[in-house]
């Protein structure tokens, strides 16, 4: 594992999130054309925020009304 | 589930519940407590979110006087929740430095079902797990949808934490989840 894999591995979220200055995005994309193993975590962290972005709100088990605004 | 309500219709509701009106008061409740409850469920466990729920609309009952109206009411109250839950960041930590037998313990139990199933554990059981900072990042981030400048800007850390943290939490959920 070489250093310039481990750096763009430290940022497959900044340039998921579109968040990397534009050098740097598109470096980051050459190294994911030749890293199967960065192109997997890749896909990973998109299914992961995917699924966040999927939550629906979720409703107490009980009522937490009582006492308030009286 | 929350009910859509015409911006109009519930800016007069806050009008109203401003001035005391109790039942008012109540179905704005009604229509955000989901949201709110499941802010707080994520961002610190079950053990708090109701109380800390209940806390928001405390606070949202005492500041009604000061909403002006700018901004839609849900977004108002989104803001005061966070900015609450984040206040209470200490003693959610205690509770949780206390909690950590239990979360060795959920992590005994969700271990050998995890070898055992194909099945990925769900999202909602895995972000239970994560180190607190990251939690808060990733639920702001990723759930909540605020910016990184607004999260630093929230949370008193820089955007690089920001960022580095929200990676380290997809990065752990990546783990669980897979």
């Amino acid at each position: 594992m070489n250093s310039q894999h481990e750096r763009w591995a430290e940022c497959l979220s900044d340039f998921l999130d579109g968040t990397l200055e534009s050098h740097e995005h598109e470096a980051c994309e050459a190294h994911l054309a030749e890293c199967g193993s960065c192109r997997r975590v890749l896909e990973e962290l998109r299914a992961v925020v995917a699924s966040a972005q999927a939550l629906t709100d979720r409703s107490p088990a009980r009522d937490p009304a009582k006492g308030i605004g009286r | 589930m929350a009910q859509v309500v015409p911006a109009q219709t519930e800016a007069a509701e806050v009008r109203r519940a401003a001035e005391g009106d109790h039942a008012a008061f109540e179905r704005l409740y009604r229509t955000h407590i989901d949201r709110i409850y499941s802010l707080a469920l994520r961002m610190t466990g079950e053990d708090l979110a109701e109380d800390l729920t209940q806390e928001v609309f405390i606070r949202a009952w005492g500041k009604l006087g000061s909403f002006r109206g700018d901004a839609r009411f849900g977004t108002w109250l989104h803001r005061l929740a966070v900015n609450h839950i984040l206040s209470r960041r200490a003693s959610v930590r205690k509770r949780e430095a206390r909690n950590v037998f239990s979360a060795e313990v959920l992590e005994r139990v969700i271990a050998p079902r995890r070898r055992a199933s194909a099945e990925a554990l769900d999202l909602e059981t895995a972000l239970a797990t994560l180190p607190a900072r990251a939690k808060e990042v990733f639920v702001l981030y990723d759930v909540e949808g605020f910016g990184h400048e607004e999260i630093a800007d929230m949370t008193g850390v820089t955007v690089g934490t920001s960022k580095s943290q929200l990676h380290r939490a997809r990065m752990l959920l990546r783990e669980q989840l897979t």
